[in-house]
């Protein structure tokens, strides 16, 4: 055994200490950098056409054109960069290797992490982390050590609002440092336009289509978007967790650094929400999300990015989950109490708003149940008090601060809130928005006819939406035309917009019950008999609706019909009808229209079987036969793109 | 000679200790005005703020990332402020009930850590019933409310939560 003299030991400990000074030195570490060939890296870069590469036209934003999207001059480090790639570059390469002091979340790396993460990546130089180092705002913004996963949020749609017809979409980042509440803390990257206060519908709209706002991504923490979309407006949301390396899920979050707080243009039917986060997301996705639609709905992105088979070898989505609104979570939680406590809270929420809570649940036995049915009220009167149409009034506002003192009275306890239960399908389970069709047709009159039909977004009654439950219908742009040898080409029907909302009543909860609805702008033939004679046609009407969602729904519509023929243009009428599963691939629907014409002297009594069968998500037959005084069945294939 | 340095290390650490002042609370109405958290989550035309795809303000905004450039509102007590105005209806829901999702975020928010939450919920339970039971608690504004939930969470949190 060598018998080490007591002197070498602490003299080896000291080198040791001085070499790892020396490696851990950020000073030496910055000199080493300092000694970077500039004109070198420009001249590699040059070399590897960097310039062109697509990554480097993607973090700068240049799409398909000439030019960058991105409308903030200070995103750009060259005064031409905002329209040539070389020039920003070269701008680019100069800026994060000349000497740089001041404040650190100025430097140009931290303001562009993503391109220095790709840059330095591309030209083998070191650290290409740096930015996640030495960027104090940076690093404090995106918490690296606790960053988890990066999400991409569905928003379901909202007929409170035409803008929100479509549903919305944002990025979530994952912290793993806040998961005991929920997503509340995550940061949400939102992504809409800058609309001044007190905006005129009428100029919002006209200026959200023609591009008169500027946009960008905002940053606020998702408790922002849970107030909004889960409270106030009853949404539900499902979230794709994305499956990342660490490598991509740094590149993006230094992408979506750079972007936050720059200025676009805004195009509410195509450079939205949806369209900007594809964009953003194409940086490590390996696929065309965008495409170059005319239009782009959120659940277009979802689509693009899912395999087109089921999920199980997905190479981008890691599990989705589903986050209810908080109506559902309200509905369910009603269904988790006792009949009992049902019947009691029911009362309660009919009764004299200036109930005093002690005496209702006086006769209540049991602490627990006190509890429970106080918890469920809280959670009640909140989620009126989000509902647009019910805003609490005084009464109401003062029976829930009784209700909260009385429950101050008890002993804490979370009580009966189901957030977990029966999740809806994800949206991307369901077709495609556009549709293609061809049919045949055989007519009382015409014999044999051949038809095609497109439309542009194609979520129909007899469809497989995003629920897959039965609920109504949103139709944009759906035309029919037909051919036969006398009159050539004819267009047969047209629908510029088909709403339909049925509600079916979901709870036992008292006041829930909420009318059904419809819409229809377009045009329609006013007889099977004739051929090429469409009327310009306007429809609306307010009903009741009952049964399951799920299963089968029957519904009773008060309706009128303005239709521009000779005579008289304006007929009342009603609608009674059924949609119903038949199985999973099969859904029926019948609907009988009555229509008064000439003032109530004359009714015109039209009917209507319709069935769709489901061959695959992207490939549909329809199978109809009408009656408006002559008789014509349809049999379709339709294919959804 | 080993020891005579740490000795003198944690003497010195101990004086710190003795020598430094807790953390002060801002008063909120300060970070109300100074740091503009009036407006976190629509503006008040109805018709559009039912909108949600819409961005009232761009980038990393003082109270949802503390990134800003005003040194005045950074950190925690600047996020509790914010967050407390935009949900002090979930927050005073959670606190009757004892507990709940807002309330746990608000104490993340805070700084305040898992072990010293239960305790700070308890207290702050216990307070605000005498809240709500004070002259004009239910018809007070969004501000008063806030201010009264933001006070009782900075109350509650001493000795705890690293305060």
């Amino acid at each position: 055994m060598v018998n080490r003299s007591k002197a070498s030991i602490p003299t080896q400990l000291i080198v040791a200490l001085i070499l790892l000074f020396l490696w851990l030195n950020p000073c030496l570490a910055e000199s080493k950098e300092r000694a970077v060939d500039v004109e070198g890296l420009l001249q590699r870069s040059g070399e590897l056409k960097l310039s062109t590469k697509e990554t480097w036209l993607q973090l700068l934003k240049y799409g398909d054109g000439q030019r960058s999207s991105i409308r903030s001059t200070d995103f750009f480090l060259s005064d031409e960069g905002y329209r040539s790639p070389q020039s920003e570059l070269s701008a680019t390469l100069i800026a994060f290797f000349s000497d740089y002091e001041g404040d650190p979340n100025k430097n140009p790396r931290c303001r562009h992490p993503a391109r220095y993460f790709w840059l330095a990546n591309e030209l083998n130089l070191a650290a290409p982390d740096w930015p996640a180092h030495h960027c104090p705002a940076l690093e404090h913004w995106a918490d690296f050590p606790n960053l988890e996963s990066v999400s991409v949020v569905m928003v379901s749609g909202y007929m409170g609002n035409p803008a929100s017809t479509f549903g919305h979409l944002l990025v979530k980042l994952n912290n793993r440092a806040y998961e005991n509440s929920g997503e509340l803390l995550d940061r949400g990257i939102n992504f809409g336009a800058l609309v001044p206060e007190n905006e005129n519908p009428l100029i919002y709209a006209l200026r959200g289509i023609f591009g008169g706002y500027e946009a960008g991504f905002s940053d606020k923490r998702f408790y922002t978007q849970d107030l909004v979309y889960t409270q106030l407006q009853s949404r539900d949301m499902w979230e794709y967790v994305l499956d990342l390396g660490e490598s991509e899920q740094k590149l993006l979050i230094f992408h979506i650094w750079e972007l936050v707080g720059q200025k676009y243009p805004y195009y509410f039917l195509r450079e939205n929400c949806a369209f900007r986060s594809a964009e953003v997301l194409e940086i490590v996705i390996d696929r065309n999300l965008v495409g170059s639609p005319l239009w782009y709905l959120p659940i277009q992105l979802f689509h693009n990015m899912e395999s087109p088979a089921n999920d199980a070898q997905n190479r981008y989505v890691r599990e989705v989950r589903f986050l209810p609104s908080m109506q559902r979570v309200l509905y369910r939680s009603f269904d988790a109490l006792s009949s009992d406590e049902q019947a009691r809270v029911n009362s309660f929420i009919s009764a004299d708003p200036h109930l005093d809570p002690t005496d209702s649940f006086r006769k209540v036995g049991s602490q627990q149940s006190k509890i429970n049915m106080a918890n469920f009220l809280l959670d009640y009167y909140q989620y009126k008090a989000g509902d647009n149409q019910a805003i609490l009034d005084n009464s109401a506002a003062t029976q829930l601060s009784a209700l909260k003192r009385y429950r101050l009275t008890l002993p804490a306890d979370t009580g009966v809130q189901q957030k977990d239960g029966d999740e809806l399908p994800r949206p991307s389970l369901g077709t495609k928005p556009s549709k293609l069709g061809y049919t045949a047709i055989v007519n009382d009159e015409r014999d044999y006819l051949h038809g095609i039909e497109y439309s542009a977004v194609y979520f129909d009654r007899l469809g497989t939406n995003s629920t897959g439950n039965i609920d109504g219908e949103i139709v944009l742009f759906d035309l029919k035309a037909a051919y036969d040898d006398v009159e050539q080409w004819a267009i047969t029907d047209f629908d510029l917009l088909r709403v339909e909302n049925l509600s079916v009543r979901q709870t036992g909860l008292t006041g829930e019950k909420k009318l059904s609805w419809r819409f229809k702008l377009g045009a329609e033939r006013s007889s099977l008999a004739c051929f090429s004679c469409l009327k310009p046609r306007l429809l609306g009407g307010v009903g009741t609706a009952f049964g399951r969602a799920d299963k089968a729904v029957f519904y009773g519509i008060l309706q009128a019909r303005a239709l521009w023929d000779v005579g008289s243009t304006l007929h009342p009428g009603f609608n009674l009808g059924a949609i119903w599963d038949v199985a999973p691939a099969i859904r029926m629907a019948f609907d009988m229209n009555s229509w008064s014409l000439e003032g109530f002297d004359q009714f015109l009594t039209t009917w209507e079987l319709q069935g769709r069968f489901s061959i695959n998500r992207s490939t549909q037959l329809r199978f109809g036969v009408m009656q408006i005084e002559d008789k014509e069945a349809r049999l379709s294939i339709y294919k959804f793109f | 000679m080993k020891k005579s340095l740490f000795k003198s290390f944690g003497v010195a650490v101990a004086a710190g200790l003795f020598i430094s002042s807790p953390v002060q609370a801002r008063e909120f109405a300060d970070i109300y005005t100074d740091c503009g958290i009036g407006a976190m989550i629509s503006p008040s035309n109805d018709a559009v703020a039912a909108v949600t795809n819409v961005t009232w303000d761009l980038g990393t905004t003082a109270i949802s990332s503390d990134a800003s450039s005003e040194e005045n509102c950074k950190g925690g007590q600047v996020a509790a402020a914010g967050f407390i105005y935009d949900a002090h209806a979930q927050l005073e829901n959670d606190l009757v009930k004892g507990d709940g999702e807002y309330l746990t975020a608000l104490l993340n928010i805070s700084g305040c850590g898992a072990a010293d939450q239960a305790g700070v919920k308890s207290s702050m339970r216990g307070e605000f019933g005498q809240v709500m039971n004070g002259q004009g608690y239910s018809q007070g504004s969004d501000f008063e409310k806030s201010e009264a939930i933001y006070n009782l969470m900075n109350q509650a949190a001493i000795g705890r939560c690293g305060v």
